[in-house]
């Protein structure tokens, strides 16, 4: 396969997914009561689209089935059969079909499409499936077509034949049966729309119009030659398209396009050599600084400006709208509910939200185990709602939006909420929790992300929740972000995940300790103080804050650095989820933007660090872990209340 | 050769067209559906079976049948066809004449 043809096909992968997305889509929307016609013709299109981009490739299970699809919405089209729900749910099994055909023909996998389901979707069709069973019918069942020659030339044919075209001899069916000889067609259009009806018909004149797209070794010369005996009487245009473009099918791709389509792997590539570029500036400004030359450091700080304009439209090129990943649990929430024979309603907000790219992708397994849990554990039956004197229908709501340099995402839902009795019940019975316990609430529900407990057979049985709920922290976690649940006995649950705006360049506050230097993450340092002047108690951990208690840490302490302390040392209070810690520093070194670079498999356990980063001086810093910081130090103040040992930091 | 046989049913009419549906016989086709056409019968059944070879002639002539008498208010159902009028749909993409994908 040549190169060409195999970038058109991973543009067709691409787009046969996103046209699978908006197919589901469409056909939820049209069960929610949407307006028939514009989501049918959506439908129709989007089966046609992938049919004719399948067939350019030669994929006959995918042209075979979409075909099946698409006869079944081209009646609903002409409005010969009304989709109800049965229909729907039907062409949601389709969907779900095409799917996992075009997964199969990506990883080079032999496939055979679901004749079964193929042929319940033709018995919706009024026409053909009588026709299928008519004991009348001769025709042998059609073998595999073989695929036609296909070639790095792609054309897009125009041929409004003249209507004199039959009777000088010339028959257009024929011609068309030669092009499919020298290549292959797709987004065929044969439009009769001229052809009168009633006794203004004329049989022996030509009323048709071909539109059409062939991928063929021929050149273009060769399939003009095709219509030279009619190019006089009618209008026969042949033009080269690119392939890429082709692999839209049908006329959608004449019309000019506000967005291109770029191989995310190009802009991973992008996002590492802006991070080169940030480091390889960093190094030029301390030599600059070093040089004391007034020149070059204008110019220095000049290029810096560029260069940090640069990483942010790199980085702004990876974020992607969080709507997309969120409306894919519509389905989700419709099948599941249905199965369980509840009344869900789910409401997305925020889905402009733009979160990195690689972080979106990351998301949607945490999602789809806390959207399962709401409804499968969360949520109650109708009759059970009403019982509890609520509205039959439960409320599952995704939202997502921006907090304090970090986006936040909540799944929440109006159902009955996490029995803590039983919970506590649980965790007595596998060893977690002394029977005289007295733990408070808040804690009692975050045994629900202990491994042991949630992986517990039946917890779900008992507390209504728990499946997963480890896999989901781990996975937030590995993130850089943090999972809290909040909840009220029945009246339900919220899973809040916060999440940090990209993964790769941040804004650092550089500190130092010993001879090690740190960086903090810019967007969550509040400020910087002495720390003596604020010290309440060594024992206690705490600041004194303008009145405030603030629960402080020393990296010398965390990170074990030999040396004495100096006399002045700084307090930087970062703020994490409504938390404040004061990390107390030797130096504060400044501003510095930051590549980071994940931990080798060694490091990546390691305690309050999540990446390094090279400086401008060669030397490396690490990245502190803010989050995992701020839980140890929050702790430590909680436990120290209760004059318990510490626990070791590292 | 075409042929074209109508039948009345109580509640239907059944056409059968069979033979070479060609140029040459377009015209005599289409005089002879004229009936069918303007039939006071809600359901036209077609069965084109016996279409051995087709034309553009030969489908506009079928698409002409179509579109006339759904505009006479009547459905036309094809209740059976065969491997000429389907290879013909197959390659113009009309979806109404076809047997399988």
């Amino acid at each position: 396969m040549s190169l060409i043809t195999s970038n058109a096909l991973l543009t067709f992968y691409e787009e046969a997914r996103e046209l699978l997305a908006s197919f589901e889509e469409s056909l939820l929307a049209l069960e929610q009561g949407a307006e028939p016609t514009e989501s049918i013709n959506a439908l129709f299109r989007a089966a046609h689209t992938i049919k004719g981009s399948a067939g350019l490739f030669g994929l006959e299970p995918i042209v075979r089935f979409a075909h099946a699809a698409e006869t079944l919405l081209d009646q609903a089209r002409s409005h010969q059969l009304a989709l109800d729900r049965g229909i729907i749910g039907d062409l949601l099994a389709a969907k779900d079909h095409l799917g996992v055909l075009v997964c199969a023909c990506e990883r080079g996998e032999p496939v055979t499409h679901d004749e079964a389901l193929a042929q319940r979707l033709l018995s919706h069709v009024s026409v053909e499936p009588q026709a299928a069973a008519a004991p009348t019918r001769s025709a042998p069942p059609l073998a595999p077509s073989p695929s036609p020659a296909q070639g790095p030339h792609h054309f897009s044919v125009h041929a409004g034949f003249g209507p004199e075209v039959l009777k000088d001899g010339m028959d257009p069916l024929a011609f068309v049966r030669f092009l499919e000889s020298r290549g292959a067609i797709s987004g065929m259009v044969a439009d009769f729309s001229t052809l009168p009806t009633g006794d203004r018909f004329d049989a022996e004149r030509c009323y048709l119009t071909l539109d059409f797209d062939i991928d063929t070794p021929s050149e273009k010369r060769a399939i003009e030659e095709v219509f030279d005996f009619v190019r006089d009487t009618s209008d026969i245009r042949v033009v080269e398209r690119a392939l890429a473009a082709a692999g839209k099918g049908g006329h959608e791709g004449h019309s000019e396009n506000r967005t291109i389509k770029v191989q995310a792997d190009k802009l991973d590539l992008l996002v590492n050599l802006v991070g080169e570029l940030v480091i390889a500036g960093a190094t030029s400004s301390v030599l600059a600084a070093k040089c004391r030359e007034a020149g070059v450091a204008e110019s220095l700080s000049a290029l810096n400006q560029l260069i940090e304009a640069i990483r942010d439209s790199a980085l702004g090129l990876r974020m992607v709208q969080i709507g997309d990943t969120f409306a894919r649990f519509r389905r989700v929430v419709r099948d599941f509910s249905q199965q369980l024979g509840k009344h869900i309603e789910l409401d997305i907000r925020g889905g402009d939200t733009e979160l990195d790219k690689a972080i979106v992708e990351r998301l949607t397994d945490p999602l789809m185990h806390l959207v399962r849990n709401a409804v499968d554990h969360g949520l109650e039956t109708p009759s059970a709602r009403a019982q509890a004197g609520k509205d039959e229908t439960g409320h599952l709501v995704l939202e997502a939006f921006h907090e304090s340099g970090s986006i936040v995402i909540e799944v929440r839902d109006d159902g009955a909420g996490i029995n803590r009795q039983r919970i506590f019940q649980k965790a007595v019975a596998q060893g977690f929790l002394s029977a005289d316990a007295q733990v408070p609430d808040e804690e009692l529900v975050q045994l629900i992300f202990r491994p042991g407990f949630s992986a517990a057979a039946k917890v779900t049985d008992l507390s209504g929740r728990g499946v997963g709920m480890d896999v989901v922290k781990q996975n937030i976690e590995g993130l850089r972000g943090t999972v809290e649940v909040l909840s009220t006995e029945g009246q339900g649950t919220t899973v809040r995940l916060r999440l940090p705006l990209t993964l790769a360049i941040i804004d650092g506050f550089l500190v130092g300790v010993g001879r090690s230097s740190y960086v903090v993450p810019m967007e969550l340092v509040r400020e910087c103080v002495d720390l003596a002047p604020m010290l309440e108690s060594e024992d206690s951990h705490r600041l004194d804050l303008r009145g405030d208690v603030v629960p402080f840490i020393r990296l010398r302490d965390l990170f074990r650095i030999d040396g004495a302390a100096p006399t002045r040392q700084s307090v930087v209070v970062v703020e994490y989820a409504e938390s404040r810690v004061g990390l107390v520093v030797d130096r504060l070194m400044g501003a510095s933007q930051t590549v980071i670079k994940p931990l080798g498999p060694l490091f990546r356990k390691t305690k309050g660090i999540e990446g390094s980063t090279i400086l401008g001086s060669g030397e490396v810093a690490l990245v502190l872990d803010v989050p995992q910081i701020t839980h140890i130090a929050t702790s430590r103040t909680k436990q120290t209340k209760q004059t318990k040992p510490l626990p070791p930091l590292c | 050769m075409a042929t074209v046989h109508i039948e009345e049913h109580d509640d239907r009419l059944t056409v059968g067209i069979g033979g070479i549906l060609d140029i040459y016989a377009a015209k005599d086709v289409r005089a002879a559906l004229g009936p069918a056409v303007r039939t006071s019968h809600p359901i036209i059944d077609l069965d084109v079976t016996g279409v051995e070879e087709v034309d553009l002639a030969g489908v506009q002539v079928l698409v002409w049948l179509r579109t006339t008498a759904q505009a006479n208010g009547v459905a036309l159902r094809v209740v059976g066809t065969g491997a000429a009028v389907d290879s013909a749909a197959r390659s113009l993409c009309l979806l109404q004449w076809q047997v399988s994908p």
